[in-house]
């Protein structure tokens, strides 16, 4: 071993503590690669070879229903290369232990025999596939199987043609278009209250009287078609049928909330690891150029025997590089592992088979290279100064430190500071850079902190906006088909129902100028209390009694205003109604369409009909009540609100404890790592300069405040830096979770804030109590002897 | 295995030696009595005081005469509450030295010892005013630093950082800062170690006149035997005892001096 590298060995040891703090925030930035990084690239990768071996359509239509002959005129259309045709319903589902009705949609299977590989195939992930002839076999989804506890064998009853039909369900499958299990629609539902039900062709055309028909389309490309140009064709074919508008990929629900989770990890896997790359750079620069200014007559000494200057400068490199090898391993380890945990919360509620957690060993290059690259340059400025330093002069002690009078110390002497004040004051002003560095490190710390929880805080407001504020209803219930409004009584009679108020969901296509949009049109009481018009800031919004409301987003895709006039084509029917927009609505989730339940009664010109109630209770629902609910064959599904919101902050806790200790412990390394290195440096630097101090009479207290004033000023100083950064930081993040359907308002909740200030404060407190020890331990009789 | 550092062929510690010129002050300031240091490091140990006696009397200038290690910097070290003793008693005034911890030799050394070192350590953050001001913010009567720094012939360098000053000035500041505090003893460790000799003997000559004015107990340190003069008392060290000790019938000043 070279003497150079026993040096370098021994030096290490020395300042282990130094070294690790920066491996740490060095394994902090390659563990947030690793993990969100190899959880998007597995999400991505999994759900890309799913959709390869699934057969995922390319565009989907939805129509009222078309003679089976109309697939061929499909698959004529240019660009098209298959067509797999569907009966698609919701029924009524009564499934063993679940209280409530529930709601099946009913998908059919291509007939067996039919050639070809189908479009969406199901995937068995358990049991069997429906065997040929067997018309009463279904499969079911993983999320509602999951949720209900229902296995292969297990029996669900659905009401078909008003009638119970008894099915066994026989494996549990997943498919490319419904990885995301939810209904789609207007009326919210919860993982037991609703499920996909694969079923046998014969057993779906039977329940929708569709034998010889199709209501759902699904339609592969060829290779280099153009979506937008299918879309256009089917749309036209399908028009006739009471077609709903085809659909591209992007569009389509299941995929869409997958490319938005991709698109979130993007903008996390970035903004993350660029906060440690930018700490761990600061670190190393600040700690090798101590290291250096302390050695500087070991480097003449070292040059004057013949090293060469880039020997040395390798030598001081190394230190760098040092912390690189321990921290990159470190962060391979952790991220793998934190990794795994996200890729778990994933697979509950994506369901792609295959979905495992992979490191991304492209994107951990990649970081690895990042990393290495961060320390050296955080150390290059210092070793090149080693390289330029002529050996006579390095064997010269380093000019004293020069000091001025500086524009605060007028101040100084009016506010009467006392003296190691000033000195500490005198510190920060004299290197103003460093200072500034250190602070936006901390600062960096608490806002990483504060803006990863606000995430949490914001989809806490939405829930909150969502189900305190806009849906106040204890249960949903969804009808079958559309009713009289005078149904309500029926509601009313309900065992522990105080009050009932009825709505109407309609798929309607908005056009104007030329551009369209298929929308459902929510048509509610104007009077109503339970459903309510809210935009994103919680204001509740009146409906008006004419005209229709519009999310802003289904606005500006129509480029529509307030006081135009759009074209409504009712789906259901195939007519089409003029109706002049009276509002418009910024709210969470769009796109939406509003109306007044009696306007639209009387613009449809069917008086009053609706699908759907809201009924608030005076307790928790009873099992009678759920009991009456699943003997009305008019009952589609029941949701209930407690469920729904138990369920979403049952999932949302989960990834929460993930990232709260992750999160948590990654900013108190950051925050500890800059704290600590710079109190360490300024006990370096300044050590002589505290023990004569220590021998004038100031105690080891008083010492210690003239040696960690400074650092305590930085991170109080940090804290307010933190808040803003924080704030901003929070805004970059829920960008990557705003899309078309979403916009999610930032949050800023003092809780929050304080929780994660407190952590900050904590961590410098503790680099802080570990400083102040090694400051009692002066050598005092040293210092009478040594010159600096 | 213990090593002495010196063969131990000199005579015991006289305090009677050279001239006695006048009784001597009644109550002494500082009373040491069979002083031993003993430094170990791993299986080296280092006998650096060996039974020592002295005393020192309050407003006494004493020069401390010895080669490098001969235990001249324990002794001024166990003195000025630095270091603690292996053996022995030193009593400042009515206090036990020896039996104090660290927290009352911390208030031992603010309440009543000046430090005067080699190579000044000031505080190159503060001014020379500041630098005094720093002592004066923590005792109990202090001077104005303003004064402290008049007295050692600063009045028109105040406001400037010690990067700023020469050795000599700097050095003038720390007496100034040692002084500020009216301190019982004084104590200078080599003080003129880092400066050629026109501006030594200008800070001896300082040291003497606050030792007149303040009435200080002083402690010099030195090797150089020139400054012997200045003293009341001389005592030389070697090998951790007092070889010699003896009374100048007269102080010179330090403007006499040469070296």
């Amino acid at each position: 071993m070279s003497a150079l590298t026993s040096k370098l060995r021994r030096d290490l040891w020395r300042i282990r503590a130094q070294v690790f703090s920066i491996a740490a925030v060095m394994a902090g930035g390659v563990m947030t690669v690793v993990a969100l990084g190899g959880t998007s690239s597995s999400l991505d990768s999994a759900t890309r070879d799913y959709y390869i071996s699934g057969r995922f359509a390319d565009v989907f239509a939805t129509l009222t229903r078309a003679p089976d002959a109309v697939a061929v005129r499909l698959a004529a259309i240019p660009g098209v290369n298959s067509v797999a045709t569907r009966v698609v319903k919701d029924v009524r589902l009564d499934v063993p232990g679940l209280d409530m009705p529930a709601i099946g949609r009913m998908v059919s299977l291509p007939v067996p025999g039919s050639g070809g590989t189908p479009l969406n195939a199901v995937h068995i992930t358990s049991g069997r596939t429906v065997l040929p002839g067997a018309d009463k076999e279904i499969l079911v989804s993983g999320r509602f199987a999951e949720a209900n506890r229902l296995r292969p064998g297990a029996l669900l009853t659905a009401i078909i043609n008003e009638r119970y039909v008894e099915l066994r369900i026989v494996g549990i499958g997943a498919a490319p278009d419904y990885l995301y299990e939810e209904p789609g629609n207007a009326f919210p539902s919860d993982a037991r209250g609703f499920g996909i039900l694969w079923v046998p062709h014969q057993l779906a055309a039977a329940a929708t009287g569709m034998r010889g028909a199709f209501n759902d389309v699904s339609i592969g490309l060829a290779t280099g078609a153009r979506p937008s140009e299918v879309i256009a064709a089917v749309d036209t074919l399908l028009a006739p049928y009471g077609g709903r508008g085809a659909i591209g990929r992007k569009d389509q629900l299941s995929d869409r909330v997958v490319s938005n989770e991709l698109t979130q990890m993007g903008v996390m896997a970035f903004a993350f690891p660029a906060v440690f790359v930018a700490v761990a750079a600061f670190l190393v620069g600040s700690v090798v150029s101590r290291l250096i200014a302390t050695e500087r007559e070991q480097i003449a000494v070292l040059k004057a025997f013949g090293y060469t200057s880039g020997a040395v400068a390798l030598h001081y490199l190394a230190y760098a590089a040092a912390a690189a090898a321990v921290g990159i391993p470190l962060g391979i380890g952790i991220g793998v592992w934190v990794g795994q945990l996200y890729t778990g919360i994933y697979s509950d509620v994506l369901r792609i088979p295959g979905l495992q957690f992979h490191a991304d060993w492209v994107t951990i290059g990649r970081a690895i290279v990042v990393i290495f690259l961060a320390a050296l340059s955080g150390a290059l400025n210092a070793v090149r100064k080693v390289a330029m330093l002529p050996p006579a002069e390095a064997l010269q002690p380093p000019a004293p430190a020069r000091y001025r009078a500086l524009p605060f110390d007028a101040i100084g002497s009016r506010l009467a500071l006392s003296t190691p004040i000033r000195m500490i004051i005198r510190g920060l002003e004299r290197q103003p850079q460093r200072a500034l560095l250190g602070a936006m490190g901390v600062a960096a710390a608490l806002a990483m902190m504060a803006g990863a929880l606000s995430l949490y805080d914001a989809t806490d407001n939405m829930i909150g906006l969502q189900f305190r504020v806009a849906q106040r209803q204890a249960l949903s219930v969804q009808l079958v088909t559309t009713v009289p409004a005078s149904t309500r009584s029926v509601f009313a009679s309900l065992p522990g129902v105080t009050n009932v108020e009825l709505a109407r969901v309609v798929p309607v296509r908005l056009r104007h100028m030329g551009r369209s949009r298929t929308v459902g049109l929510t048509a509610l009481q104007r009077d109503g209390k339970m459903h309510r018009l809210v935009d994103v800031d919680g204001q509740i919004h009146a409906i008006p009694p004419a005209g229709i409301v519009l999310s802003t987003k289904v606005a500006g895709i129509l480029a529509i205003h307030t006081g135009d006039t759009l074209d409504m084509d009712l789906l259901e029917r195939g007519t089409t109604r003029k109706v002049v927009v009276t509002a418009l609505l910024d709210e969470l989730m769009s796109p939406n369409a509003y109306m007044d339940l009696a306007a639209a009664g009387s613009l449809m010109g069917d008086g009053d009909l609706i699908n759907g109630a809201y009924l608030r209770l005076d307790g928790p629902p009873r099992s009678e009540l759920f009991e009456q609910l699943r003997a009305m064959p008019l009952v589609g599904g029941v949701t209930s609100r407690t469920a729904m919101v138990e369920q979403f902050d049952r999932m949302m806790a989960k990834s929460f404890r993930i990232s709260a200790v992750v999160v948590v412990i990654f900013a108190s390394i950051i925050a500890l790592g800059v704290v600590y290195n710079g109190a360490r440096i300024a006990l370096s630097e300044r050590g002589r300069e505290l023990a004569s101090l220590r021998v004038l009479g100031f105690t080891n207290r008083e010492v210690g405040v003239m040696l960690l004033g400074e650092e305590a000023i930085l991170t109080i100083a940090a804290i307010p830096l933190g808040w803003v950064l924080g704030r901003a930081f929070a805004a970059y993040l829920t960008y990557g979770f705003t899309s078309e359907n979403y916009q999610v308002p930032i949050v800023t909740r003092t809780s929050t804030y304080a929780f994660a200030t407190a952590v900050v404060l904590t961590a410098s407190a503790l680099a802080g109590a570990l400083m102040y020890r090694r400051s009692t331990r002066l050598d005092l009789v040293a210092v009478l002897k040594t010159r600096e | 295995m213990p090593t002495s550092a010196v063969s131990s062929n000199t005579a015991q510690p006289a305090a009677t030696a050279r001239s006695d010129a006048g009784p001597p002050p009644p109550a002494p300031v500082f009373l040491a009595r069979g002083l031993t240091k003993i430094y170990r490091s791993g299986d080296l140990e280092v006998r650096a005081l060996r039974e020592l006696d002295m005393e020192l009397y309050a407003g006494e200038l004493l020069v401390l005469l010895g080669a490098s290690g001969s235990g001249k910097s324990t002794l001024l070290n166990i003195l000025g509450g630095l270091d603690t003793a292996t053996s022995g008693t030193v009593r400042f005034e009515d206090h036990d030295l020896t039996s104090m911890n660290q927290r009352e030799l911390t208030q031992y050394r603010r309440d009543h010892v000046g430090f005067v070192f080699q190579f000044y350590n000031l505080i190159p953050s503060l001014t020379a005013r500041e630098n005094v001001a720093l002592v004066t913010e923590i005792a109990r009567d202090p001077m104005k630093p303003d004064d402290a720094l008049a007295l050692v012939g600063l009045s028109d360098r105040m406001d400037h950082f010690p990067a700023q000053l020469s050795g000599g000035e700097q050095q003038r500041v720390a007496i100034a800062r040692a002084v500020a505090k009216r301190p019982d003893v004084l104590l200078c460790d080599e003080p003129t170690g880092a400066l050629d000799v026109e501006t030594g003997r200008l800070v001896l000559r300082t040291i003497d006149l606050v030792n007149r004015q303040l009435g200080a107990a002083t402690v010099v340190i030195t090797h150089n035997v020139s400054i012997a003069g200045m003293a009341d008392r001389v005592v030389h060290m070697t090998s951790g005892r007092i070889s010699d000790s003896y009374r100048n019938a007269h102080r010179i000043s330090a403007e006499e001096l040469s070296w």
